[in-house]
């Protein structure tokens, strides 16, 4: 029985394989390359599992700086700072981004909050121009400096949301008024949270933190 | 389509020596708070930026009212002065703070003033506000419409080869800085005209092609 079918078998792989000269040759050559492939990705995979860790791929950041991964660094975190001011020009909140922004004092925070609901206010009274539709003057949108931009959004209850962004940044309504979605969600829904004071919520820091990263 | 609404110009001691409009809405020299503003002829100045040649015209036919004149006398001093100068007043302090704003935010905030910061403009949904400050403390403040690119280059153009030529070179100067004087030249102000009719139609034009 076992006998029979080795048998057969070796007459099948004779009469397919090594009767002709034509396929005994190609036998050969295929078997060899299959061979050679398995054998190299088997030892590549058991070469690089014993020697992780200690290849210049994976300490070559170390050594020479990526162009590619600063440039991204760049682009990625275009937002430098975050002021939240209430209806009464209280600061409520503020963050930095960016390693290259002024550390500002917590007083000198406050009194740049104070002029900025100032002149926010101001500058909608001096308009030299009146909208053809009648509606007001809604006060400072952006304003430009040859280093950097600052974006205001107002909400209808008075809260301003101001971001400080490079200056290549045109448009920053829909990142603003999201913030303001998450000031309502975290912010304002916390129960712990007294109206026109500081916001004092992780949950909200880190979907901040979320929101600027991915904007 | 550009707009181009007024100039202030302030001198080192926030005083205000030059007034100008061009195609202003609200103006100060003519709005009283409560009193709606005369807005036939403006209405036309405003829609007339439509096109080069109705923009010459109407810059023609709308002459611009000037502040301080001498000239201007027949408006009636007392009545004009006041909200002028409160006017003026405002849009000092609010280019002065944005100034300040922005050279804090920039760290670049020094004892001796200026604008080291690059403070260069700022937009409100119906004007834009671009600001020059010269190295002599002399600033420019021009508002546009919020369209409106950079105008740096404008203003210090206005400084460097108007400004200077015919206020700072002019041998009537007031050549004394502890004092303020306005600028009432009218060589300056018709070549302040001149340019700025130029660039509208300029601007305007180059929008349209």
């Amino acid at each position: 029985m076992v006998s029979g079918f080795t048998k057969s078998l070796s007459s099948v792989v004779y009469r397919n394989f090594f009767k002709k000269e034509s396929t005994y040759f190609a036998t050969i050559v295929g078997s060899g390359v299959l061979f050679s492939i398995g054998f190299n990705t088997y030892f590549d995979s058991y070469w690089n599992k014993k020697t992780a860790g200690t290849k210049w791929e994976d300490i070559k950041d170390k050594y020479q700086p990526s162009v590619h991964r600063h440039f991204f660094a760049h682009i990625s975190m275009p937002i430098h700072s975050v002021f939240i001011i209430n209806k009464a020009g209280g600061l409520i909140y503020n963050r930095d981004y960016s390693t290259n922004t002024v550390k500002l004092s917590s007083n000198e925070a406050l009194i740049l909050a104070g002029t900025f609901h100032g002149i926010h206010a101001l500058a909608s009274r001096i308009s030299p121009a009146s909208r053809s539709d009648g509606s007001k003057d809604t006060g400072i949108q952006t304003i430009d400096t040859s280093s950097f931009r600052i974006h205001c959004y107002q909400t209808a209850t008075g809260i301003k949301f101001i971001a400080v962004t490079d200056p290549s940044y045109l448009q920053l309504n829909d990142v603003l008024s999201k913030m303001y979605g998450l000031y309502s969600d975290y912010a304002l829904k916390n129960p712990f949270h007294s109206l026109e004071m500081p916001v004092r919520s992780e949950l909200f820091d880190t979907k901040l933190q979320q929101l600027i990263q991915s904007s | 389509m550009t707009i181009i609404y007024n100039i202030y110009i302030f001198d080192r001691h926030c005083e205000c020596i030059f007034y100008t409009e061009w195609a202003c809405q609200n103006s100060p020299l003519t709005t009283r708070p409560g009193q709606p503003a005369d807005s036939s002829t403006v209405q036309a100045t405003a829609r007339g930026a439509s096109s080069d040649t109705q923009d010459r015209n109407s810059l023609d036919q709308h002459r611009p009212t000037v502040w301080p004149s001498s000239a201007n006398s027949t408006h009636g001093s007392a009545q004009r002065n006041l909200p002028m100068e409160e006017e003026a007043k405002l849009v000092y302090g609010v280019a002065f703070s944005t100034r300040n704003i922005v050279n804090k935010l920039s760290g670049k905030d020094g004892p001796q003033g200026g604008n080291p910061g690059g403070f260069m403009s700022f937009a409100t949904n119906t004007y834009r506000m671009h600001y020059y400050e010269s190295p002599t403390g002399v600033k420019f403040i021009l508002n546009t419409d919020p369209h409106t690119a950079s105008m740096q280059q404008v203003l210090e153009m206005i400084y460097r080869n108007i400004y200077v030529e015919y206020v700072t070179k002019n041998p009537l100067f007031n050549p004394n800085p502890a004092t303020s004087a306005p600028i009432e030249n009218d060589y300056f102000r018709a070549v302040l005209n001149n340019y700025i009719r130029e660039i509208t139609t300029f601007i305007t034009s180059r929008c349209l092609r």
